[in-house]
């Protein structure tokens, strides 16, 4: 996939986040990524870490990554569960076929934690 | 450290975004699906690995059309208005996207070239078809604002291509097993890969066809002719 341009994307969301709330530092960033979103987690996380320094907000950030399994809900008895893969998957309660995929796709900015200096007047 | 007192009081803001992160190329997918939708455009993307068959479909699908509603097609290509060219020659508005090295087309690319196409045409296109760069990978991440999204392995590229490639098959609607007239040379088990695919997204259509021969062409264009009347 495109690894760096996404890691890019999120740096430049990390700094207009910071640049929106008037914050110095992006300190931390928590990220979800699906097991089948088509992401590489190892190889976002090496780009992420390589590209830090093009914002002055990011430089330092620590990038926390949410792996979230292929979760589904069963339909009919409304259990949820997980599959390790996408093929023919049913209910390992009821047996049901009738399924809604509740997660596994994600490549979403979660949360943002920043730092503003404050000044005591 | 704090300008006026020298102390390190930091202020901590913690903010839940839920943000995705391929959310701009998302938000002018959805902005061009909303113009074609607008303009009473139905939109076609077809993905598959170079030399699958893409074009091939296109020149032999834009003939059976002419006459019924108008075309538009965008070709998408790292180099070359080869594509565009072929499809030029059958009369039909088209307009060569280069991408200069990008492996896919994206949202923004696409509304350039829609809007080029728009310009040349005078009037929208009842059909858009837009054939992206030859790739099975990431063209299957990218949306376009497209309607249907189709997908093409031929038969030389081996049984196991749907299974490999699990994002494309998954984000697609209609699977077209392409070059049939080559079943006999090549060591191809059609029933494995519609298996393979029917099990990754069982709401899949699949038509295998030759457009060389013209076998199976009938059920692709039924499909064609169906999307003009909606």
């Amino acid at each position: 996939m495109h690894e760096a341009s996404i890691a890019y994307s999120l740096l430049e969301m990390l700094e207009e986040a910071a640049r929106r709330e008037g914050a110095s530092r992006v300190t931390k960033a928590v990220i979800r990524v699906g097991v089948l979103s088509g992401v590489v987690v190892d190889s976002l996380v090496f780009a992420f870490e390589a590209m830090k320094d093009s914002f002055p907000s990011t430089q330092e950030t620590h990038l926390t990554v949410e792996v979230v399994p292929l979760t589904y809900r069963c339909l009919e008895c409304n259990r949820e569960f997980t599959r390790p893969d996408p093929l023919f998957p049913t209910c390992p309660f009821c047996g049901g076929i009738s399924l809604e995929q509740t997660g596994g796709e994600e490549l979403d900015l979660e949360k943002i934690e920043m730092e503003m200096e404050e000044s005591h007047v | 450290m704090c300008d006026t007192c020298g102390c390190h009081e930091v202020k901590r803001v913690v903010k839940e975004v839920g943000k995705k992160l391929t959310e701009a190329n998302e938000k002018v997918a959805q902005e061009n699906r909303a113009l074609f939708d607008a303009a009473g455009v139905t939109a076609i993307n077809l993905i598959s690995s170079p030399g699958a068959g893409k074009t091939t479909l296109l020149e032999y699908t834009v003939e059976a059309l002419a006459g019924r509603c108008p075309v538009g097609v965008l070709e998408g290509d790292i180099d070359t208005t080869l594509d565009a060219q072929r499809i030029k020659e059958k009369g039909v508005h088209t307009v060569q996207l280069t991408t200069s090295g990008a492996c896919h087309l994206d949202a923004p690319l696409v509304r350039r070239g829609f809007q080029t196409l728009l310009e040349e045409m005078g009037n929208p296109p009842r059909l858009l078809f837009i054939e992206n760069v030859g790739n099975l990978v990431c063209p299957a991440s990218f949306h376009l604002g497209e309607h249907y999204r189709v997908v093409l392995v031929s038969v030389p590229e081996g049984t196991d291509k749907a299974i490999k490639y699990p994002k494309a098959f998954r984000t697609s609607q209609v699977f077209l097993i392409t070059k049939i007239d080559l079943l006999p040379y090549f060591d191809f088990d059609l029933e494995r890969i519609k298996a393979d695919a029917l099990a990754l997204n069982p709401k899949l259509q699949i038509i295998p066809l030759s457009a060389k021969t013209g076998e199976g062409m009938e059920v692709w264009l039924d499909f064609v002719f169906s999307l003009t009347k909606i």
